[in-house]
């Protein structure tokens, strides 16, 4: 049956190169397609002399077309490199990256998502960047730190991908928002810091207000399924010191949130909220638009957000055809404290994606090189010029000039491959004041959470992990089944003392594979 | 109908049975428009009446910058003229096979019915999988290409039965008539089956250009350029990036746009142009008159 | 595949045969163009079952094709994780229930409408009506789902005007009694317009004169409908019965995807919504091919069987 098929498949690429209807998206690849890029494989011994290849790219999805943004022509200009860019689609991303993979997608350079990396690192499908990024990467290889390169490394040792990293670790990416005009109403004048204030807080609305709002909305999740987001706010679960899916106890044990000796009072508050008719009736029902529409159509007192969401709410809120707010009215919790203080945020030292090189590519050196030449124009490209789309602040700080930063640096984070990590974590939090709407959270949570609580921000240990395998392929599974139960519990629809059960089932669907795993790889790293 | 009943007046039991229909069908179609209302409203209606979901039936505080701003900002228009192309094209090939292997299949005496009758009911049913069906497009070397999202829907099983069955039902004396006089199979079909055939035609284009129109499966899978992107691709890479999607509508400074608006506005015009091809498929759609006056 | 072949040919059949070919040999260069795509893009794919049955990798050849040739078997290994899951049996019994109301309750309305809008003779107002009931087909069920959320959701218009009676609200989206009376509501309204076209279209074809015969033998509307209408569009209607039952494990994926929650998993956790969270981030091919494999043996056994006991009681067949 496979010689039939291999053997109809040769007869229709006959059939076909005869009906001359080949457009040549792509050979199978028994064969390599011949129609490559000219420059290619002769030139070996000097292959950034003469002419600069147009680089086939694919890239993360996104709502623009990259090739006709205006971005793209300043990046050809700076880099002198033109570039194809394609993108994955927005759904089915993993399937369709793998089939054009294997079956020998000509692309120069991929990014992709980390585990998408993971999968392509582990099936040998990538091409090893050490020696590259020697000879035409310095820049790159000084900018990206040592821990970086490490979770960019195969098992033998060599770097694969080169890393973008989030910006900014410290950043309080899961706030709420919360009416202040209500709040005062209510008779409290201020944010809740802590997990007690925060329950009497929603207590007094509850008894100033009665039903006619719904006081506390969320959870603040993607509508599409497959996305992972927490279905608690993570600067609840602050303060119960449960701060990532994965976690090492005291001892030095792996554990998994459910595990954690606090889950069950997590759990019970959780409840409390919902049995007292504190919380949305439609928690498990609710994403990020539902969410968003019940806080700026005035429906709800506080809800769940991120900065994505305040730039949609805050606007309406503050319009004169809408709750006619001003930003005082609005005020933003952070991560709130246990009533034995603890409180525990993570800090996102993620990798966001990688750059990879496909083991076929033909134009290793020269992608290599056009990222070296973007990072070495990191300033211009990110942030513009100074004077024209930016000045210095006092204290160093960059302060974009709008509207003329966001319309010609606004899209510049597609384009972006690698960065001086040090310097770029220093300008970064300037793009968040491309809008007062994102910067005004930002400000009052996360800035001031730097500067006056710095010590809630905890290491995630499994920030710069390798490619695991039964991680990689278990972990999303297992947080959706974990999520769902969460959601279970806090409609009531199960009760906690079927916790146990849920462990076992959890065991068996990969969990205790996942944490073997992890606990190898964690007693190694820290050399325990 | 065409023709008045002449003669016989209406009796009690058919003016009950119509004015049901008129109040019934008047309900049903109030309940596909309000929904549609909606939407439609919400792609007029300002940022914030549509971000706190005043919007209901009527568009709050009209504004046509959404509508402008998926027209002039996003790849809306490429995308429809690949998706036009690829219906218009797709369709008429998808006709032509289609009563080409509907016809014969539809003659009880047709040697060999059966078998083929069988290939068709277990390719409907067996599925090989979207790799092996991924290589075949490849290996054809259409990858990219509108030949790639033709191929899927070059003949649409159920559609197929559809015609065959109409087909079925026709008088089989007229095709006997014109056989005697030495028409040969394919003159009979071309000029006696098929225009005898126009409503279920008619019927029948129109479901195979709503398969090429809302196709997305096929062209997220053999597409790959932003250039070949089609409607539906470009539907749910909206649909589906919200957040890319805020960012674009902050630094446009599209302040009176949302992105629950801009999703209404790209519905809704996707839409159009379907929905309208509607009523020209209704033209055909009276009954009896062709039948009619083939046989008097 | 050979149906015919079995039956011994004899020589005289054969010379039958062949006098049938020589006058009708232009309706088998007909049937080619179809045979051609039926081969090409159906049949030759179909070595790809095979993947249900072995431990696939995408990259464990040159290309998918020869990784399938070089993956190991596994013989009925993912079948048995399907079967033997403890949720099997609860997904399974939630496919059947689920699709046997959208059988029960939304099957018979297009019908009844076609019959009705054919009777509406203001042109203009069934033209109007036919097309406003078809347009709901054209929306994708995340933008249905956003339309029913704000009508139906716990505070939604139909909650808050119920609210403001003093009714209690109800919970559409997470209330495990009304939920699968949600699922089979919001597909009847974006499906039945769009089924009604064809039984449309299937209308026309009834003979007028059967109508005037009825009517001279002063048969009232009712019976002219009964004895008509509906025996005019029996081909339509067992075809699209036949679809529907074959069908029965493979429907409402991506509605209910859209529309469920944990909250509900009891009552609208399906086959294809159980496998599919199984699977998540694994893009694990065997799995899901094994799972379509399974659900086109059963169609195939519920089509084949449906069009006997349609043949036996209505002397009807699809084939």
């Amino acid at each position: 049956m496979k010689r039939l098929f291999a053997m109809f498949l040769v007869v229709l690429m006959v059939i076909s190169s005869f009906a001359g209807c080949g457009n040549s998206g792509g050979s199978s690849s028994p064969t390599p397609s011949a129609s490559g890029n000219p420059s290619s494989s002769g030139g070996e011994a000097k292959p950034l002399d003469g002419e600069k290849p147009t680089l086939k790219y694919l890239g993360y999805n996104v709502s623009f077309d990259p090739n006709t943004d205006p971005m793209a022509k300043v990046y050809e200009e700076v880099t002198g490199y033109k570039v194809e860019y394609n993108v994955l689609p927005a759904e089915n991303a993993d399937e369709k990256l793998l089939m054009e993979v294997s079956s020998g997608a000509d692309y120069d350079v991929l990014q992709i998502s980390v585990p998408q990396f993971q999968t392509l690192l582990g099936q040998g499908a990538l091409k090893p960047l050490t020696e590259l990024l020697d000879t035409y990467g310095k820049d790159i290889l000084n900018g990206v730190n040592e821990n970086s390169w490490k979770a960019m490394s195969g098992s033998d040792g060599k770097i694969y991908g080169i890393p973008y990293k989030y910006p900014y670790p410290t950043e309080i990416t899961n706030f709420m928002v919360v009416r202040m005009d209500l709040l005062k109403g209510a008779g409290i004048n201020e944010v809740p810091k802590t997990l007690d204030e925060f329950y009497n807080a929603l207590v007094a609305l509850k008894n100033t207000y009665g039903d006619k709002y719904i006081i506390f909305t969320g959870p603040f999740r993607a509508a599409s399924e497959a996305s992972v987001s927490w279905d608690i706010p993570q600067n609840i679960t602050s303060a119960f010191g449960i701060y990532n899916d994965w976690m090492v106890d005291e001892n030095g044990k792996v554990i998994y949130m459910t595990e954690h000796k606090n889950f069950p009072k997590l759990m019970e508050f959780m409840q409390k909220l919902m049995a007292e008719g504190l919380i949305d009736r439609d928690w498990a029902v609710n994403n990020t638009t539902t969410v968003n529409e019940k806080l700026s159509s005035g429906k709800a007192i506080i809800a769940t957000s991120n900065r994505t969401g305040t730039l949609v709410t805050t606007p309406v809120m503050t319009a004169a055809d809408g709750l006619k707010l001003t930003y005082d009215d609005l005020g933003y919790i952070g991560s709130l404290y246990g009533s034995d203080g603890t409180n525990t945020y993570m800090r996102t030292e993620a990798i966001n994606q990688v750059t990879c090189i496909l083991k076929s590519a033909k134009n290793a050196e020269h992608v290599v090189n056009w990222i070296n030449i973007k990072q070495q124009n990191q300033l211009y490209l990110n942030f513009g010029v100074e004077g024209t789309h930016f000045t210095f602040d006092t204290d160093g700080s960059i302060k974009p000039i709008n509207p003329i930063f966001a319309e010609e640096r606004g899209n510049s984070y597609w384009y972006l491959n690698s960065t001086d990590e040090d310097l770029f974590a220093q300008q970064w939090p300037s793009r968040v004041r491309k809008s007062d709407a994102m910067w005004a959270p930002f400000e009052a949570v996360t800035i001031k959470a730097n500067k006056e609580t710095p010590e809630i921000f905890v290491d995630n240990p499994f920030a710069f992990m390798p490619s695991l395998q039964n991680y990689s392929k278990y972990n999303q599974a297992l947080f959706k089944s974990t999520s769902d139960y969460i959601l279970q519990l806090i409609a009531g629809t199960k009760k906690i003392d079927s916790l146990s059960t849920f462990q076992k089932d959890w065991e068996n669907m990969g969990g205790n594979a996942v944490r073997d795993e992890l606990q190898q790889w964690y007693n190694e790293f820290y050399g325990k | 109908m065409k023709k008045k009943v002449n003669g016989i007046a209406l009796s009690t039991s058919e003016k009950v049975i119509e004015i049901i229909s008129y109040i019934v069908m008047g309900l049903f179609a109030l309940c596909a428009i309000l929904p549609i209302m909606h939407v439609v409203s919400k792609s007029f209606s300002s940022a914030n009446a549509v971000t706190a979901g005043a919007v209901i039936f009527w568009p709050v505080n009209i504004q046509f910058e959404t509508m402008s701003y998926v027209l002039r900002e996003t790849t809306f228009l490429p995308a429809l003229k690949n998706t036009v192309i690829v219906t218009g094209l797709g369709t008429l090939i998808s006709m032509v096979v289609t009563i080409t292997t509907a016809y014969p299949l539809s003659k009880p005496g047709f040697k060999g019915r059966k078998v083929f009758i069988m290939l068709y009911i277990i390719s409907m049913v067996f599925f090989g999988g979207m790799i092996p069906a991924y290589m075949v497009v490849r290996t054809l070397g259409i990858i990219d290409t509108y030949a790639a999202l033709i191929l899927p829907f070059f003949i649409v099983h159920f559609n197929m039965f559809v015609v065959k069955n109409y087909f079925e039902g026709l008088p089989e004396s007229v095709e006997e008539s014109a056989r005697i006089d030495g028409a040969s199979d394919l003159r009979i079909l071309v000029s006696i089956v098929c225009p005898m055939s126009k409503p279920v035609l008619a019927t029948v284009a129109m479901l195979y250009a709503v398969n090429y129109w809302n196709n997305y499966f096929h062209a997220m899978m053999y597409t790959n350029s932003t250039k070949m992107q089609t409607l539906q691709v470009f539907i749910y890479n909206t649909v589906n990036n919200t957040q890319t999607l805020v960012e674009r509508l902050v630094i446009g400074n599209y302040s009176n746009v949302s992105i629950d608006g801009v999703i209404a506005a790209v519905v809704v015009l996707s839409l159009i142009p379907i929905v309208a091809l509607y009523p020209f498929v209704q033209r055909y759609m009276i009954a009896g008159i062709t039948i009619g006056s083939v046989k008097g | 595949m050979n149906i015919v072949a079995s039956k011994k040919p004899s020589t005289k059949s054969l010379k039958k045969f062949g006098t049938y070919m020589k006058d009708h040999y232009l309706l088998y260069i007909m049937l080619l163009p179809g045979l051609f795509f039926l081969f090409v893009y159906k049949f030759l794919p179909l070595y790809g079952i095979t993947i249900a049955f072995k431990d696939y990798s995408i990259f464990a050849g040159n290309n998918p094709i020869d990784a399938i040739a070089k993956s190991e078997w596994v013989g009925f290994a993912h079948f048995q994780r399907l079967f033997r899951s403890s949720a099997f049996l609860k997904v399974l019994a939630n496919t059947l229930i689920i699709n046997g109301y959208k059988i029960i309750f939304l099957f018979p309305i297009p019908i009844i409408c076609a019959i009705m809008l054919n009777e509406i003779r203001h042109r203009t107002y069934k033209k109007l009506a036919q097309t406003a009931i078809y347009v709901p087909y054209f929306f994708s069920w995340v933008v249905v789902f956003g339309i029913f959320y704000s009508l139906l959701g716990t505070y939604g218009i139909i909650n808050n005007f119920m609210a403001s009676l003093g009714i209690e609200r109800i919970s559409f989206f997470s209330d495990t009694r009304v939920f699968r009376g949600l699922l089979v509501f919001t597909e009847g309204w974006k499906e039945i317009g769009w089924n009604t076209v064809i039984y449309l279209a299937a209308i026309t074809s009834i003979d007028p004169t059967l109508y005037e015969a009825a009517r001279v033998d002063g048969a009232s509307k009712m019976r002219q409908i009964w004895h008509v209408t509906i025996p005019g569009l029996m081909p339509t209607i067992v075809l699209m019965l036949i679809l529907k039952v074959g069908y029965i494990l493979d429907t409402g994926f991506e509605q209910i995807l859209v529309f469920y929650n944990s909250t509900v998993y009891d009552v609208a956790d399906v086959i294809q919504t159980y496998v599919y969270r199984m699977g998540l981030g694994q893009s694990d091919f065997s799995l899901g091919t094994a799972l379509g494999l399974f659900n086109s043996v059963v169609a195939f056994i519920l089509i084949v069987g449906a069009n006997a006991v349609s043949k036996k009681l209505l002397n009807r067949s699809i084939w």
